[in-house]
């Protein structure tokens, strides 16, 4: 104890210089981009277990494209499509037990073309295929090749029971492009909800956008929407959300011009040819992911007036930016009905009550 | 009983010179050595773009130096340019060509894909003031 008390205090002043030197870097986020079912994936999650969530996500989306996927031929779909594994009766019918994410889809799937009266159809796959949107080129298919192709589309084939999926035509196939996306997404979010140790995600599933929980500056999200026919990232408008989806579908996202002629990847099952409703753009607001992500498919299929009919009487509680040929925007919401918006215009969707 | 005898030895000054210096000697160590964690901390933190290629990270790049940089092998390519603290693929050979019709990134943050080459062009540590997503 013959110890100087300066000691003591020059050491402690040392280490009080030193405590910003290893002040905790800031933890608890983490963020990452992969490819799965030929789109982009981007995951960004806010906890001090982001970074494991992460990873189990991305583990998440590696077993729903061997589920979804009509291009991947191990997943689920593809088998489905070669009718691998089952008897196909005389009449061209077949059975199949399949998962309880597959059976979701097909049930949103459907949900969807009995909403539309047959105009969204899940059974489109051979007309896909044929335009090759995917593949970024694409191609004017031939006449006759089309009409062909076309006779092998209708939902009507299909027959679900709880887990039991009946293909009632030997000729179908499924695409599920236009559900699986806001399924997975639902799915994902689901999860990161339910696991410790997560606080808030931003979910970005090929540019269909999902958000829950807070970011660690407590700001708002904000969502920007694509401006049609401009450079990637240039938007339209902004959204701020707390809880919820923004998902958007339109013509410029997968097309080409031939002959001088504009195609695009939103077909009708009538024909097989691209769908001219007035839209370039229809994006959905809302809370249910995998509602909103048909919904943007339907919209743009039926146009403005039908679509905004069909919200208001299911009641879906969305609401609705239209982009209408002419570039501008129209914002409806089945309580108060529609509301011009200017472009760059931000829209708050925050609940008022929290 | 004993009487209390406060008769100490001449006591000795609490803080001599030399304490200055020893003082002054700590004074500068930790300044020295906050500077050096500030430094490392502003350089790891400094935004920076981060290059993928089918999903394994094939660099890391500081956004003040200009260059450009070639992704891909004989069969594909992409060019990404560093210019002026922005980030630009200015030319590829995939079929959409979606990647070069992205608007230039830079310091805030932001991300350009090319998807059928799975490339991908991300800041890391950007300094935000953009959107947190873009629907599309």
């Amino acid at each position: 104890m013959k110890q100087n008390p300066r000691f003591l205090i020059f050491l402690l002043l040392f280490a009080a210089l030193l405590l910003p030197c290893c002040s905790p870097r800031e933890k608890g986020a983490a963020s990452d981009t992969k490819v799965f079912f030929d789109t982009s994936v981007t995951l960004t999650i806010y906890g001090d277990e982001a970074e494991a969530a992460l990873s189990e996500c991305f583990d998440l989306c590696r077993n729903y494209e061997l589920i979804y996927s009509a291009d991947n031929k191990n997943s689920e779909l593809s088998k489905i499509n070669r009718r691998e594994g089952v008897e196909v009766d005389a009449e061209g019918r077949s059975v199949f037990t399949v998962s309880d994410e597959l059976a979701e889809a097909v049930r949103l799937g459907l949900g969807a073309w009995e909403d539309s009266a047959g105009m969204f159809d899940i059974t489109m796959r051979p007309v896909t295929v044929l335009w090759d949107f995917r593949s970024g080129k694409g191609s004017v298919p031939d006449d006759y090749l089309l009409s062909e192709e076309v006779l092998r589309v209708g939902s009507e084939w299909l027959e679900l029971s709880g887990n039991t999926l009946s293909v009632n035509n030997r000729n179908t196939a499924i695409d599920l492009g236009a559900v699986a996306k806001g399924c997975i997404s639902a799915r994902l979010k689901d999860y990161l909800r339910n696991r410790k140790g997560i606080d808030g995600a931003i979910l970005n599933l090929g540019g269909n956008i999902s958000v829950f929980g807070t970011k660690p500056d407590g700001t708002p999200w904000q969502i920007g929407i694509q401006k049609p026919f401009t450079e990637r990232g240039e938007l339209i408008s902004t959204v701020l959300l707390e809880d919820g989806c923004v998902i958007s579908s339109g013509v410029y996202e997968r097309n080409f011009t031939e002959k001088g002629i504009f195609y695009h990847h939103i077909l009708s099952p009538e024909d097989g040819m691209p769908v001219h409703s007035g839209l370039t753009q229809a994006t959905v607001i809302g809370t249910d992911d995998a509602l909103a992500d048909t919904l943007s498919t339907v919209c743009m299929l039926l146009g403005k007036d039908a679509s905004e009919a069909l919200i208001q009487e299911k009641g879906y509680e969305v609401k609705i930016l239209y982009t209408l040929d002419d570039g501008s925007l129209v914002l409806f919401d089945p309580e108060s009905g529609e509301e011009s918006v200017r472009e760059g215009e931000q829209l708050d969707f925050r609940q008022e009550d929290d | 009983m004993s009487p209390s005898t406060e008769k100490k030895p001449a006591k000795k000054p609490w803080f001599r010179r030399a304490d200055l210096f020893l003082l002054i000697g700590i004074a500068v160590l930790s300044a020295a050595l906050f500077a050096f964690f500030f430094w490392k901390d502003t350089r790891i933190n400094s935004p920076m773009l981060e290059i993928t290629s089918g999903g394994k990270t094939i660099g890391v790049y500081p956004l003040d130096e200009d260059r450009e940089i070639r992704i891909g092998d004989e069969s594909h390519y992409n060019l990404c340019r560093i210019e002026n603290g922005t980030v630009r693929m200015t030319e590829a050979d995939c079929p959409d060509r979606s990647c070069v019709r992205s608007l230039a990134i830079d310091r805030r943050g932001g991300q350009i894909i090319c998807l059928p080459h799975r490339v991908v062009l991300r800041i890391i540590d950007g300094t935000g003031g953009l959107p947190d997503a873009v629907a599309e």
